[in-house]
C-alpha cells in the first residue's frame, strides 16, 4: 500500500499536543456558541478530490472548505496519491470520519468501491446515474434540473418559443418528460426527436427534420446523442445554416457557436456541498438525496444573436456572467 | 461548423478575472475609474463588466472601470483619495461618506424607480418561525447574508437567523428557482426579481409568500470624494449620459439599472439622507 494523503497531511489540523487542543477546542467552543448550528466544529470530513490541478474540482472543494471552516478535514488528492478502496478503508478506520466527500468521477468510483458505513457526499461526477449508489449517499449532480434551464431560457430569450431537443430515450426519457411538462408551465413548446442507438448520419437527418419546426435548438447532456466532436460540430453546422440559435449546457459549446450557454455554477456546487454536508452532520436526512445544482452560470453571445436577427431579454443582462460581443 | 471570427472569447475567465482584480492597486491607475464595489454582484460577471465600461469610455477620455471583489480593497482606494467615481451600495456608503468625505451625487434607477425592497419569500412556510434551521437563498456572502437578515428581522429574530443555513447563490432568479425547485426552503431577493420571476413562471410565483420585507433601499449610489468634485465632473457627466445612449443603457442593465437620478433632483427627504452627514 502506498501512502496516499502524505501530502495532505499538511491540510489536517490535529498534530496539537492533546492538552493544547483541548483548550484550543474550549476556546473556540465559546467563541462559536452563538453559531453552533452553521459552524458545527464536531465534524470530521474526509475530502476526497480527484485532481484538484482541475479548476472546476479545486473549484468546488476551495468553497466547500470556506463554507466548512472549523471542521476538521483530512485531504486526499488522487491526482498525487494513488489509494484503491483497501487504502480508504485504512483511512476511515484511522480517522473515524463522519462524512466522506468526493470530488469527481473517479473519487466517487472509489468512495464507491469502499462503500463503508460513512455517510457519502458527491459533486462534480458527469453521469452519477451511471454509478451504483448507496443507502446512505447523497450528492449535488453535474448539470442543472432541465426544469431551471428551461426557465432561464425563457428569460433570456423570451421570443424563442419552439424549443426543439434531440435525445437519446436510453440515457433522458425521464428528463425529457418531466422538462414537456415543465415546457408547458413557462409557455414554451418542446418539440421532441428521440433517436435511438444512432450513427452519425440519423443524427444529421433527424437534426434536419427538427430545424424546420422550431425556433430554437437545445442541447442536452445526452451521451448517446453527443458522442464525439464530429457529431457535434455536424449540429451546430446544420442550426447555422437554417439561422436558428443553439442552447446548450455548458461553456464549451461557445466555441462551437451556441448563442445561449446556462451551466451550474462551480463555486454554488461547492457551497451546496457544504450545506448538505452540516444537515448530514447533523443526522437530518435531507429531502432529496441528489441535488440539482442552484447556481447558474449563463454566457450569451450577443453577437451570434445579432447575426441570426434574434432579440434578447435586455432586462435579464444583470444575470449574464459572460457577454459576448462582435469586436 | 460555423465560425465566428468577431466575437472576443475569455476562454480562461476565472484567471484572466483574478489578474484584473488583483493587478492594478488603486495607486497604481492610470486614468480617472468608475470604482464599482457590491457584495450582492455576481464575480463572474466582473471581466464582461470591465470590457464593456472600458469600451464604452474609451473614447470620451482617459478614464476606465475598476470593479473590486473585496471591500477592503475598495475602501482603500476611497481612503487613498484615488481620482475617480465610487458606485456602492446604499448602505456601504451610509458607513463610508463621513470618514472619507464622499457625497453621493447620482442614484441609480430601474424603470423609473430608485427605492426598492429586498423581500423574503418561502413556498411551504406560513411565517417567519416556520424557517427555523431552514437553507435560505441569496445573493452575496453569508456573512453579508446574515448581516443583511438581522437587520431584516431585527433583534427578536437573532436566534432564528443564526439557525438558518446560509446559501450564496450568483444571482436573485437562482436563489427564487432554488426555492420553487426545493434546494432551498426560502429566498431573500429584490422585489424586481420576484417580478421578473412572475413573467417567467407565473405559477412558481403564485406558489411563494412573502414573509417579511427590508426598508426601502435606494439602488446603486454614485459618490465623489469631495476633493475630486470639480475635476470629476466630465466623469459624472459621462456616467449620467449613459441612460440616454442605447449603448450606455445596455451596460447599465448589467448592473440591473437603466439610468441615474441626480442626488440634488430628488424629493428633500431623499437627498437628506443621501446628503445629512
Amino acid at each position: 500500500m502506498t501512502a496516499p494523503f502524505a501530502t495532505n497531511a499538511r491540510r489536517r489540523s490535529c498534530s496539537l499536543p492533546p492538552w493544547l487542543g483541548l483548550m484550543l477546542f474550549a476556546a473556540l467552543a465559546a467563541v462559536h456558541a452563538a453559531a453552533a448550528f452553521a459552524q458545527d466544529s464536531h465534524g470530521k470530513i474526509v475530502v476526497i478530490n480527484s485532481s484538484r490541478s482541475v479548476e472546476r474540482y479545486r473549484l468546488a472543494e476551495d468553497e466547500f472548505r470556506k463554507q466548512m471552516d472549523g471542521q476538521t478535514i483530512v485531504d486526499v488528492n488522487l491526482e498525487e496519491a494513488s489509494m484503491d478502496a483497501e487504502d480508504l478503508r485504512d483511512l476511515a478506520d484511522r480517522e473515524n470520519p463522519d462524512l466522506i466527500y468526493s470530488i469527481g468521477s473517479e473519487a466517487f468510483q472509489l468512495a464507491g468501491e469502499y462503500s463503508g458505513d460513512k455517510p457519502q457526499l458527491f459533486s462534480s461526477v458527469i453521469n452519477w446515474q451511471r454509478f451504483p449508489r448507496h443507502a446512505n449517499v447523497y450528492g449535488i449532480a453535474n448539470e442543472l434540473s432541465l426544469s431551471q434551464e428551461l426557465s432561464l431560457l425563457r428569460y433570456l430569450l423570451p421570443k424563442a418559443i419552439r424549443i426543439g431537443v434531440i435525445f437519446d430515450p436510453t440515457f433522458n426519457r425521464e428528463r425529457v418528460a418531466e422538462a414537456r411538462a415543465y415546457a408547458q408551465e413557462v409557455g414554451l413548446t418542446l418539440v421532441e426527436q428521440p433517436v435511438e442507438n444512432s450513427t452519425r448520419e440519423e443524427v444529421e437527418d433527424a437534426v434536419d427534420e427538427l430545424l424546420p419546426q422550431i425556433d430554437m435548438l437545445w442541447l442536452i447532456s445526452d451521451p448517446g446523442i453527443l458522442i464525439d466532436r464530429d457529431r457535434v460540430e455536424g449540429i451546430f453546422q446544420a442550426a447555422d445554416e437554417a439561422g436558428k440559435p443553439v442552447y446548450a449546457y455548458s461553456d464549451v459549446f461557445i466555441r462551437f457557436g451556441a448563442s445561449l450557454v446556462v451551466a451550474a455554477d462551480i463555486p454554488t456546487i461547492g457551497r451546496q456541498a457544504a450545506t448538505l454536508a452540516q444537515s448530514l452532520l447533523h443526522h437530518e436526512k435531507p429531502g432529496v438525496a441528489v441535488q440539482s445544482p442552484v447556481g447558474s452560470r449563463i454566457t450569451l453571445n450577443v453577437c451570434h444573436l445579432g447575426k441570426l436577427k434574434v432579440g434578447y431579454n435586455e432586462d435579464a443582462l444583470d444575470s449574464v456572467s459572460q457577454l459576448i460581443e462582435c469586436r | 461548423m460555423s465560425n465566428h471570427t468577431g466575437p472576443v472569447f475569455l476562454l480562461h475567465w476565472r484567471a484572466l478575472l483574478t489578474a484584473m482584480l488583483l493587478a492594478l492597486p488603486p495607486a497604481a491607475l492610470p486614468a480617472d475609474a468608475l470604482f464599482f464595489f457590491n457584495p450582492e454582484s455576481n464575480i463572474d460577471s466582473y471581466a464582461t463588466l470591465k470590457t464593456e465600461f472600458d469600451a464604452y469610455l474609451a473614447p470620451l477620455g482617459a478614464y476606465v472601470f475598476q470593479p473590486f471583489n473585496v471591500r477592503a480593497t475598495f475602501e482603500q482606494a476611497l481612503t487613498e483619495k484615488s481620482r475617480g467615481v465610487y458606485m456602492l451600495s446604499s448602505g456601504h456608503y451610509g458607513e463610508v461618506k463621513t470618514r472619507n468625505a464622499l457625497d453621493a451625487v447620482l442614484v441609480g434607477t430601474s424603470k423609473g424607480e430608485f427605492l426598492q425592497r429586498k423581500i423574503l419569500s418561502a413556498k411551504d412556510a406560513a411565517d417567519v418561525a416556520a424557517l427555523k434551521g431552514a437553507t435560505i437563498a441569496g445573493t452575496g456572502s453569508e456573512e453579508y447574508l446574515k448581516t443583511f437578515l438581522r437587520q431584516m428581522l431585527g433583534p427578536e429574530n437573532k436566534t432564528l437567523v443564526d439557525s438558518f443555513k446560509l446559501l450564496s447563490v450568483p444571482k436573485d432568479i437562482d436563489a427564487l428557482m432554488a426555492v420553487s425547485f426545493g434546494m432551498a426552503n426560502a429566498a431573500l431577493s429584490s422585489e424586481s426579481s420576484l417580478q421578473k420571476l412572475a413573467l417567467i413562471n407565473p405559477k412558481q410565483h403564485g406558489q411563494l409568500k412573502s414573509l417579511a420585507q427590508s426598508e426601502k433601499l435606494f439602488l446603486l449610489i454614485a459618490a465623489i470624494p469631495r476633493s475630486f468634485r470639480q475635476d470629476g465632473a466630465p466623469l459624472v457627466k459621462i456616467l449620467e449620459d449613459m441612460g440616454r445612449q442605447p449603448v450606455g443603457v445596455k451596460n447599465l442593465k448589467l448592473l440591473g439599472l437603466d439610468g441615474w437620478k441626480r442626488v440634488e433632483s430628488l424629493e428633500t427627504l431623499y437627498s437628506n439622507q443621501l446628503l445629512a452627514p
